[in-house]
């Protein structure tokens, strides 16, 4: 064993110091424990976490490690409360099916999001960005989190989706309180998971009465060739996972987007000058440091073996997207920010069966958003020390609690 | 009747949900872009196969897949 080995990762899994720089510890488990058995925060259950790019897609991509933590979890994971949305209709929710019932979904609902299909909302988008940003520049200070992002990434959705923007903090707030990180707070999650169902099944029984151009209405009336449609639990299920995966999620990227550049004013201003590479400069910013911090949970079905380590059958799985994006095996200098980078794909939106469903529209929301905002602020400089930035306690999503920027020079603190 | 997928190289992005459905009919390449296997042999599996070419047409992320049919 190296000296590194029995010293053990730099910070603690899942810990306060490990969420304010996650990518020492991912590194040291990289090199020393690729698939590295540790005990998860909430019920003290043991877990595995995988880090390197390979095997990180072997998890995603092996129906040996199932999305289905209700059917293939231990007892001792059921008890901590691990299974998510468990006794609401989310705990069969897209995001954790297996084939034959995740396909039937994913068919019926996948059509309004693919490339093509969103391409028709990027001047809704645009309209929004633009509407947003000024709005900031009367400002002249403000917090890209709450003020640019959250604004761009909520009136998107309550756009896309018909909802009413004012329910979209309640929103954000049950999203918080769905995913805890403190394990003493494990208990309010099935009450969080109910009201983001609660808002769902309005909305669709809103929309049944007064069908619009919206997405919420398109679901409503999607149907297959045979005639297959989503059933009422299925529809409220479904706009209920859009909710969760489609609001924290954008504005925590753009965030970590915005922050990356403003590290590297020379991407920034070339981002500036070239706005053809906005779409590229997206993917690069996915790897350098998406939002999703991991994959939703995975559960072996059987004993299995992963780069040498014995997983039992039951076994919680997490796949580390971060780290599998700055894997030097496959990304060559993976610490340096290069918006033109070509190579392999990045795994910032998962990978195989239940890879990001609105992954067209995030990319749309970023490749406007975050070029637009250094377009139209080209002095755009943090307004407090660097070292002051803090992330969210979450071990799935990497987003700042706060990013207060200046437009200008001489607004500058 | 043959059913053939073909993969739009400018759409995909490599998500690769197509190789993991069939892994038999899709592979990603040395890029991560997928690839349609040219294997069109018809058998008596002909019409399931039909059905799961359209049911990863459908649940592609990008909409890179389009599947066509032949009478011969």
């Amino acid at each position: 064993m190296t000296p590194a080995a029995i010293s053990g990762p730099p910070t603690a899994l899942f810990s306060p110091e490990y969420y304010q720089n996650p990518y020492p510890t991912l590194t040291w488990l990289q090199e020393n424990s690729p698939v590295h058995e540790f005990r998860f925060p909430v019920g003290d259950v043991p877990t595995w976490i995988v880090t390197r790019y390979e095997d990180v897609k072997t998890v995603l991509a092996d129906p040996r490690y199932s999305a289905e933590a209700a059917t293939y979890a231990t007892p001792e994971f059921k008890a901590a409360g691990l299974v998510a949305a468990a006794g609401t209709i989310l705990e069969r929710g897209i995001a954790v099916v297996d084939p034959p019932v995740h396909t039937r979904l994913r068919r019926l609902a996948m059509k309004p999001f693919t490339t093509r299909r969103v391409q028709e909302w990027r001047e809704t988008v645009r309209g929004i960005v633009a509407r947003t940003l000024d709005e900031c520049a009367e400002r002249g200070g403000f917090d890209v989190m709450d003020d640019y992002a959250g604004e761009v990434a909520a009136k998107t959705l309550g756009e896309i989706l018909g909802f009413r923007i004012e329910r979209h903090r309640e929103l954000v707030e049950a999203l918080n309180q769905a995913f805890p990180s403190d394990p003493a707070l494990i208990h309010e999650a099935p009450a969080a998971f109910g009201r983001i169902c609660e808002y769902s099944a309005e909305l669709v029984a809103e929309k049944r009465l007064h069908p619009g151009e919206d997405l919420t209405s398109a679901l409503i009336q999607t149907s297959d060739d045979d005639g297959d449609r989503l059933d009422e639990d299925e529809l409220v299920g479904m706009v209920a996972a859009i909710i969760m995966g489609g609001s924290d999620t954008v504005r925590g990227f753009i965030g970590n987007a915005v922050l990356g550049l403003l590290d590297h004013p020379d991407q920034a201003g070339l981002l500036r000058r070239s706005p053809e590479l906005a779409g590229n400069a997206v993917e690069e910013l996915l790897r350098y440091d998406g939002a999703l911090s991991t994959a939703l949970f995975r559960v072996t079905t059987e004993e299995t073996e992963l780069a040498g380590v014995k997983l039992p059958a039951g076994a919680p799985v997490i796949a580390g997207l971060l780290a599998a994006n700055r894997d030097p095996r496959c990304f060559p200098a993976p610490e340096t920010l290069d918006i033109a980078r070509t190579g392999k794909r990045h795994v910032g939106f998962g990978h195989g069966l239940h890879n990001c469903m609105g992954a067209a529209l995030a990319r749309l929301e970023g490749e406007i958003a975050i070029h637009a905002l250094f377009d139209r602020f080209p002095d755009l400089a943090l307004d407090v020390p660097r070292d002051e930035l803090r992330y969210i306690d979450s071990w799935a999503i990497r987003r700042l609690t706060a990013l207060p920027v200046t437009t200008s020079a001489t607004n500058r603190a | 009747m043959r059913a053939t997928a073909h993969v739009d190289r400018n759409l995909c992005l490599g998500a690769g949900l197509c190789e993991v459905m069939a892994a038999e009919m899709f592979r990603l390449d040395a890029e991560g872009i997928a690839v349609a296997r040219q294997d069109t042999a018809d058998g008596p599996d002909e019409a399931g196969r039909l059905e799961l070419l359209r049911d990863i047409a459908d649940c592609c992320p990008t909409g890179a897949i389009t599947i066509s049919t032949t009478t011969d």
